[in-house]
């Protein structure tokens, strides 16, 4: 998920076909006269050679020269732009009236959040991050499907994923993307598939948002079930 | 159930808009030599106001025709990668709202279930937008049409509920 500018990618592109195009056929006219017939013999550059003798030319180009680059630098630089997102704020509801905010910290429940699938879910390793997309904040989960998956270990674990991130963060809208790719072949490396055909158990989502520390400020917490189990 | 999008790759545009990017970068670079080398702080001729200096005496000699076509057709394939729609890269999970699966994973999990099927010595998967197309090689004492079968029923059992992909199955034997 990135925050690349594709819009203004197609939009340039676009543009600059379309100049290509209308160069292109005046260019063929001039030699062919397929169209009109009173082009000059020569080609005509008005005041621009006269310009390119004066003493401001070189600052001038010089100087739009060091914009353009900046302008081309800076749109080749959006491209690497990732709408990754470091933390959220949550609505307090631990003392029952609303009142507060919680923030989260991106990185620690994105590590939850990976591990929870490796040990649940039919993958042999997973990766999350938490990104601003068009549809809102999302956790985007990334895994190397186990090739002994089946539709149904796969939707299980998925619901469970996504409950879990909806019930640990309420009112948030954080939403759940799971995104499976090609198995991996790494050695020793088991996904929680028994075996063929065999499915781990999925246990009851276990996000613990009810835990309060000893000083009675409310806390959100999901804890990995080897953890808790543990 | 929503729909909503599936994960896309990268718009070709994104790939000629970062050609461009470079272009521009390349535009200032000309810039930039033309004052470096009119302040004689570098050697060499000024490459923007000598090309001017050439254009103004140019006729359209027998390099316009190409040039014009070749500058049409690089314009045509720029309009076609500015409008060109991104492609979905995997294909949704039946039964869930955002969970999505390549179809590179699907045919490598077709291919781990048609080795499964007693009398395949080997097999291999591939896919293309539409279909997953499974190979085996079976024993030489197998009948090529059950085993067909029995591959087709193996993988869409495994596949059952993770894709709705079409599977085609061909079968040869061994040769010993």
């Amino acid at each position: 998920m990135s925050r690349a500018p594709f819009r203004f990618d197609r939009f340039a592109t676009g543009f600059v076909g379309l100049v290509l195009i209308a160069g292109g056929l005046l260019l063929i006219d001039w030699k062919q006269h397929i169209v009109r017939s009173d082009y000059p013999r020569r080609l005509q550059l008005g005041r621009l050679v006269e310009w390119s003798h004066s003493d401001w030319w070189p600052w001038a180009t010089a100087a739009a020269g060091v914009v353009l680059a900046l302008l081309g630098l800076y749109w080749l630089l959006a491209h690497l732009r990732r709408a990754r997102v470091r933390s959220f704020t949550v609505p307090a509801t631990g003392d029952g009236k609303g009142t507060g905010m919680l923030t989260v910290e991106a990185g620690p429940l994105e590590s939850v959040v990976a591990q929870e699938l490796i040990d649940h879910g039919p993958v042999t390793g997973a990766n999350a991050k938490t990104v601003n997309s068009r549809r809102g904040r999302m956790e985007l989960v990334t895994a190397p499907l186990d090739d002994r998956a089946t539709g149904d270990t796969v939707r299980a674990s998925y619901e469970r994923l996504a409950g879990q991130i909806v019930d640990a963060f309420p009112g948030t809208g954080l939403q759940t993307r799971l995104v499976l790719d090609k198995p991996r072949r790494t050695r020793g490396r088991r996904s929680a598939l028994g075996g063929p055909g065999v499915v781990t158990p999925a246990p009851a989502p276990r996000a613990d948002l009810t835990k309060q520390p000893s000083d009675g400020s409310p806390e959100r917490s999901v804890v990995p079930v080897s953890e808790q189990s543990g | 159930m929503s729909k909503l999008p599936p994960p896309q790759a990268r718009p070709a545009a994104a790939y000629t808009a970062a050609l461009l990017a470079l272009g521009l970068i390349g535009l200032g670079v000309v810039g930039v030599q033309e004052l470096l080398t009119r302040q004689d702080w570098v050697s060499g001729k000024p490459w923007l106001s000598t090309v001017i200096d050439n254009a103004q005496h140019a006729t359209p000699a027998s390099w316009a025709l190409p040039a014009g076509i070749a500058a049409v057709v690089v314009g045509l394939m720029l309009l076609f990668a500015a409008v060109k729609p991104r492609r979905a890269t995997h294909r949704r999970v039946p039964g869930t709202d955002d969970a999505w699966v390549s179809p590179a994973a699907l045919a490598t999990i077709a291919a781990v279930a048609a080795r499964r099927t007693p009398g395949v010595v080997s097999a291999d998967a591939r896919h293309t937008r539409r279909r997953i197309q499974v190979s085996v090689q079976a024993d030489a004492d197998r009948q090529l049409d059950g085993m067909d079968q029995a591959v087709q029923r193996q993988v869409e059992s495994q596949l059952e509920g993770l894709s709705d992909m079409p599977i085609s199955v061909r079968s040869r034997q061994v040769t010993r």
